[in-house]
């Protein structure tokens, strides 16, 4: 029996088993398509992440940083799985580079992609330069340290955030009924990190529900009311228009507590977006032949197996948003539980 | 008819809470029991999206989300109320289906309950239908009720001001257009006999001649004139052929 792992991907998840593996002197070969190690966090310069409000650096780098260096774990960046042959316990991968591997067992780490708000057109994204993506969010923060509204790089005066694009919605397809988990808990931290900065900036949540589940409703759902003043409208935002009178745009909604049909102008909209399994998990599980969700496609566990990281293969093991939506942390702890169920899985002595 | 707030301050009219409980739960039942109920009416998480985009929530006490809501309830009460005068306000739009995250069809569930309202002949739709007596009688007799020329901007003031100029010199324009569309704009009125004939069947099929009696006996006596007539010249034509 073939000794080593393979993990595909090279994010929280396949950095989390990737670094039990090394760490419990397991060979492992760890691919990456893209050319450095992260995942979405590093590749799309994350901010602040939720929930411990740590930088991607602080999370993520002593992770990196020792993948790279245990001598256990061969990183192969710029590399994908094309081909898989063979056992349980015994799989003939085929690599993009044109390597072949036997390898013992298999961690699926190939994550999500952002929902493309252009499949909502009535949100104007792409057509108003002041509708923006949280991820966009993200990046002024991180890449320039300032907000400011596209259009005329001012300071905004209102910013709202239109939960749930992308989510929740069966007018996209069955593809996109599910919640993405992180939204609710992310956009209560960024209202927060706007009015820490711009104290007279008006902020505004527009919310179906808000869910900020287990110890996240405290820190991103009361303090942003409480200690930010943060304001908290239910109603799903129906359509985003511009108004050429005064340049501002206009978000229209009804408010279904106070039963108010409103249409009320702002400068910045921000678009909480949606997660979709990744093109990479997709294909992985027509190589690997995982099952999949019918109707999200995001890969499911083994339904002999209470564990969630069991895939429905033998060796197989499956962590992080290549399932479903998921947080950072909680990717990272399935990595290092799929790491040392993979390293049990081929009989591994372990040197600790 | 009596205000209907139905938000928090559910009022219901006088007449409505006259009519037997029996009666109410059998016309509501007549609603949810059409074949296009089911695909029409999911869940619903109260977001508001419907009744955000809708157009005639802009000007008439109306929300899409609260017929679906009432539905879900099954309120049979309100839900009979509403088909007297709260539901005519609906444009028929679908912009609420087109938006609706569940793909509710509350526009859809609307036009359900106006068919409901017009087979059990409710004092309301009559009323409602008085002012379009004459476009009831072309279309049931011809199928058209309008020609293209007909359309003149001081009839219709929502068009805006722009509209009169675009309609100056209206041959000269449509003789521009690079393929013959004078045809249509003469032929409008004129429906070729066998047409004609073949949407009496349909009327005939459907009970929709059945609905107009019950309606308007007038409307429906003159109506029937127009046909009868149209189906005796038919029948001579046909006998001629043979």
């Amino acid at each position: 029996m073939a000794k080593s792992v393979l993990v595909i991907g090279g994010g929280p998840a396949g950095l989390g088993a990737a670094r039990i593996l090394g760490r419990l002197g397991v060979p492992t070969i760890l691919v990456e398509k893209e050319d450095r190690l992260g995942g979405s966090p590093v590749l799309n310069s994350y901010y602040t992440l939720i929930p411990r409000k740590l930088k991607p650096e602080q999370v993520l780098g002593p992770y990196i940083k020792e993948v790279e260096s245990n001598p256990n774990v061969q990183v192969k960046l710029k590399t994908e799985l094309v081909a898989c042959k063979g056992e349980p316990g015994s799989y003939k991968v085929t690599l993009s580079n044109g390597e072949t591997h036997e390898v013992g067992a298999i961690v699926v780490a190939t994550g999500f992609e952002h929902f493309d708000p252009r499949r909502k057109g009535e949100l104007g994204y792409g057509l108003y330069p002041d509708v923006i993506t949280n991820l966009e969010l993200e990046q002024m923060f991180s890449k320039e340290g300032r907000l400011y509204r596209p259009s005329n790089g001012q300071l905004p005066k209102r910013v709202a955030f239109v939960f749930c694009v992308g989510s929740r919605d069966r007018q996209l397809g069955v593809t996109n009924v599910h919640c993405c988990r992180y939204g609710c808990a992310l956009s209560g931290l960024q209202a927060m990190e706007i009015k820490q900065r711009y104290p007279d900036v008006d902020v505004f949540c527009y919310y179906i529900d808000v869910r900020t589940y287990g110890t996240w409703e405290y820190p991103f759902y009361w303090a942003p009311q409480e200690q930010y003043g943060v304001r908290y409208i239910r109603g799903r935002i129906a359509e985003i228009t511009y108004s050429p009178a005064d340049g501002r745009l206009r978000v229209k909604h009804e408010d279904t507590i106070v039963q108010r049909p409103a249409e009320v102008p702002m400068d910045l909209v921000v678009l909480v977006l949606g997660m979709e399994p990744s093109a990479g998990t997709k294909k992985v599980a027509k190589i690997l032949g995982l099952a999949q969700d019918p109707n999200s496609k995001f890969l499911i566990p083994s339904e002999e197996s209470g564990s969630n990281i069991v895939s429905n293969k033998p060796g197989i093991f499956i962590a992080g948003a290549c399932k479903g939506p998921i947080d950072i942390e909680s990717s990272l702890s399935e990595g290092e539980a799929a790491g040392a169920e993979a390293a049990v899985f081929v009989g591994a002595k372990v040197t600790v | 008819m009596d205000e209907h707030n139905y938000g928090y301050n559910l009022s219901i009219s006088e007449k409505t809470k006259m009519v037997p409980w029996e009666e109410k739960v059998r016309v509501v039942e007549e609603v949810k029991s059409d074949f296009r109920f089911k695909e029409y009416l999911f869940g619903c998480l109260n977001c508001g999206v419907c009744t955000a985009s809708c157009p005639s929530n802009k000007f008439f006490d109306f929300s899409p989300r609260e017929i679906v809501q009432r539905f879900l309830e099954n309120d049979v009460e309100v839900l009979y109320d509403m088909m007297h005068e709260y539901i005519w306000a609906c444009s028929q739009c679908f912009t609420c289906w087109i938006r609706c995250p569940f793909g509710n069809n509350p526009g859809g569930l609307v036009a359900i309950m106006r068919e409901v309202a017009v087979r059990n002949a409710f004092e309301a739709t009559k009323e409602l239908l008085k002012p379009y007596g004459r476009v009831l009688l072309k279309v049931m007799t011809t199928g058209n009720q309008l020609s293209a020329d007909m359309l003149q901007p001081d009839l219709f003031p929502d068009w805006g001001p722009k509209m009169a100029d675009i309609m100056e010199d209206l041959k000269a324009k449509r003789l521009a257009i690079p393929f013959d569309i004078g045809k249509s704009v003469k032929t409008a009125w004129e429906v070729s006999l066998e047409t004609i004939i073949e949407l009496y069947t349909i009327w005939r099929e459907t009970g929709i001649f059945e609905m107009l009696e019950k309606l308007d006996p007038n409307l429906y006596n003159v109506i029937m004139d127009i046909v009868e007539e149209n189906e005796e010249r038919y029948q001579k034509l046909y006998e001629g052929e043979e």
